[in-house]
């Protein structure tokens, strides 16, 4: 299914020169071996989770995109398709880091054959860092994440959720001036 | 919404055991959806479960003003996951349930070297709406 109308809300910034930017430990932590689950929920505000995978934020960006497997995502599209919230959680197996991006949908469509590589190279690592905890990796790898829709949205919040004293702590973006 | 109860399948009790984390999904009365991995959805009789309330309390105070949730909980063998739709009942703070959550809390935090760092706060005890295999492996 792909949705075709990006709902956007209202910039809070209209000035380009001062949108916030992704941190970038979090662009790279996006791109690390990493384990992510999209939240949606419904106009009744019944709440819906589902994989994603492959995450990655574009440095000097707000965005991420993420491939969403077509297996049990079909309530998830639909609430994207509603209302466009989207609230991507993102964790370190190992390390136990683990951070929550919220924000709106701005695009889906079909995740393309270089994302399906992407997707396979994201799952293997994922795979060796459970490894390293004498864990079986190989279990995570038996999620089906392909094929999938790619679907990227803006980051308006990010929150720590490792556990510990700081876990729900709002991060603040930077914003950079022309 | 249906009233019926929805009976938890006597297979998905080795997902409640704590053996790999779940993750849970709420929503505030505002619209705003949440997730988070949690160390263990717990059993409690075939039609309620209990989610242990630690540190995130956003989870702990979107089930107050709106009480629906989603777990999604997997068997540490095969990684079978089930869906999980729920509703919030009620919270404990002492008693059975309570103790032998905390109890089981406090061993997967010695297994993934977390001693001392995860504290129950509560047992949040949910009614099961819904439940079914997930197809997430194909």
């Amino acid at each position: 299914m792909i949705i075709s109308r990006a709902r956007r809300r209202t910039p809070l910034l209209t000035d380009r020169s001062l949108r916030p930017l992704l941190p970038d430990e979090h662009v790279r932590f996006l791109q690390g071996p990493v384990i992510s689950f999209v939240g949606t929920r419904n106009r009744a505000l019944r709440p819906n989770a589902a994989w994603a995978s492959a995450p990655r934020a574009d440095a000097g960006a707000d965005t991420i995109t993420f491939i969403m497997p077509e297996l049990e995502s079909e309530r998830a599209l639909a609430d994207i398709a509603d209302n466009g919230l989207i609230a991507l959680t993102v964790l370190d197996p190992k390390s136990h880091e683990t951070y929550q991006y919220k924000g709106r949908h701005l695009s889906c469509r079909p995740a393309t054959a270089d994302e399906q590589t992407l997707i396979d190279i994201r799952v293997a690592n994922t795979m060796r860092r459970i490894d390293e905890l004498g864990l079986r990796g190989e279990l995570f790898g038996r999620i089906v994440f392909w094929p999938g829709t790619a679907i990227t949205f803006r980051v308006e919040e990010i929150f720590e959720q490792t556990p510990g004293p700081n876990a729900g702590r709002r991060i603040e973006f930077g914003r950079v001036d022309a | 919404m249906s009233l019926a109860r929805v009976t938890l399948p006597p297979e998905i009790r080795v997902c409640m055991e704590g053996g790999v984390p779940s993750t849970i999904v709420t929503c505030s009365l505002s619209g705003s959806p949440n997730v988070t991995e949690i160390s263990q959805v717990y059993y409690v009789d075939e039609n309620h479960v209990a989610l242990s309330h630690q540190f995130f309390n956003k989870t702990h105070r979107n089930v107050r003003e709106n009480p629906f949730a989603m777990a999604l909980v997997r068997d540490p063998d095969t990684f079978q996951e089930w869906i999980l739709d729920l509703q919030y009942d009620h919270s404990e703070e002492s008693g059975p349930v309570f103790d032998e959550m905390d109890a089981k809390i406090e061993a997967i935090a010695s297994m993934s070297g977390m001693t001392g760092i995860f504290k129950l706060r509560a047992a949040d005890i949910y009614r099961v709406l819904s439940v079914r295999r997930s197809r997430s492996q194909g």
